[in-house]
């Protein structure tokens, strides 16, 4: 591993364990939902990173039936993975929160967890077929039109909040009435940012090793023949 | 099941920070393991064609 790799990682893991000792020490203690709020400094930079994820997988779909290069196609397995993974802790802290501040694990009449769930679902069905497909051109076109149509869910979720107000509050940040203090908004912002960096680190090793994965699969059907 | 806002128990927090960090690094140990199954094949292939050659 590259000397400016190692830098770039330990940034990374130093940048999150200052954001989460600043979300859990320093931050205040919010006076309506009390020490609970402070799991909103993972949840929320998680669910972007989410989204952000999934629309990585949309675009190189897309890219991938486009151009038909073996990048693309990497770049798409590896956004899913790491999709799959923050959708999935989204999806335990938001029930970790929900219980001691709604009184409830889950709600089947919430939108906006039942379209987590669902986009959830679509793609943990994409990396089943990326892994039971096994290396072929067949299964990445089946996979791409899988990214690209389980991006639909993407938009339905964001806007759930907005169409289907249940128990999900509406974002804060956006509005210009309801915006946190700023005691609350800067660990937020440096949450967010140590979410990002870390895991476009982790994403980069991971896409690192899928090239080199896909090369010696390629060799190893030139030298076994 | 009533909410629980009136107490300031960090259970849940401490909770939904341990699986965090625990999944990320678990992550992390799977990449490195990926890592050094790559490794031990290239070092197959390679005991293979020098066999070949020979």
């Amino acid at each position: 591993m590259s000397r400016a790799n190692l830098l770039f990682g330990f940034t990374s893991l130093f940048m999150l364990l200052l954001s989460s000792y600043l979300s859990l020490v320093s931050s205040p203690i919010e006076k309506t939902q009390g020490i609970h709020q402070k799991i909103f400094y993972l949840h929320v930079p998680l669910a972007f990173l989410a989204y952000l994820a999934i629309t990585l997988v949309f675009i190189s779909s897309i890219m991938y039936l486009w151009k038909r290069t073996a990048h693309w196609d990497q770049v798409a397995r590896v956004s899913a993975e790491i999709g799959i993974i923050t959708t999935t802790l989204v999806l335990i802290s938001g029930s970790l929160w929900g219980r001691p501040v709604w009184g409830a694990w889950w709600s089947w009449s919430d939108a906006r967890l039942v379209t987590t769930l669902v986009m959830w679902l679509i793609y943990m069905a994409y990396l089943m077929l990326r892994s039971l497909g096994g290396f072929s051109e067949q299964t990445a076109k089946l996979g791409s039109i899988i990214g690209i149509l389980g991006f639909i869910n993407v938009p339905i979720t964001y806007f759930s909040v907005y169409l289907w107000t249940f128990l999900h509050p509406l974002p804060t940040l956006q509005s210009s009435d309801d915006r946190p203090e700023n005691s609350i908004l800067i660990p937020f912002l440096l949450s967010l940012f140590s979410y990002i960096l870390f895991f476009l680190y982790i994403g980069y090793l991971r896409l690192q090793i899928e090239r080199a994965s896909d090369t010696l699969k390629n060799l190893k059907q030139r030298v076994y023949s | 099941m009533e909410p629980d806002v009136t107490t300031f128990n960090p259970i849940y927090v401490y909770i939904v920070y341990g699986i965090s960090i625990l999944t990320m690094f678990a992550y992390l140990f799977y990449i490195s393991k990926l890592q050094s199954s790559i490794k031990i094949d290239i070092e197959l292939i390679k005991k293979e064609v020098l066999e070949t050659k020979q």
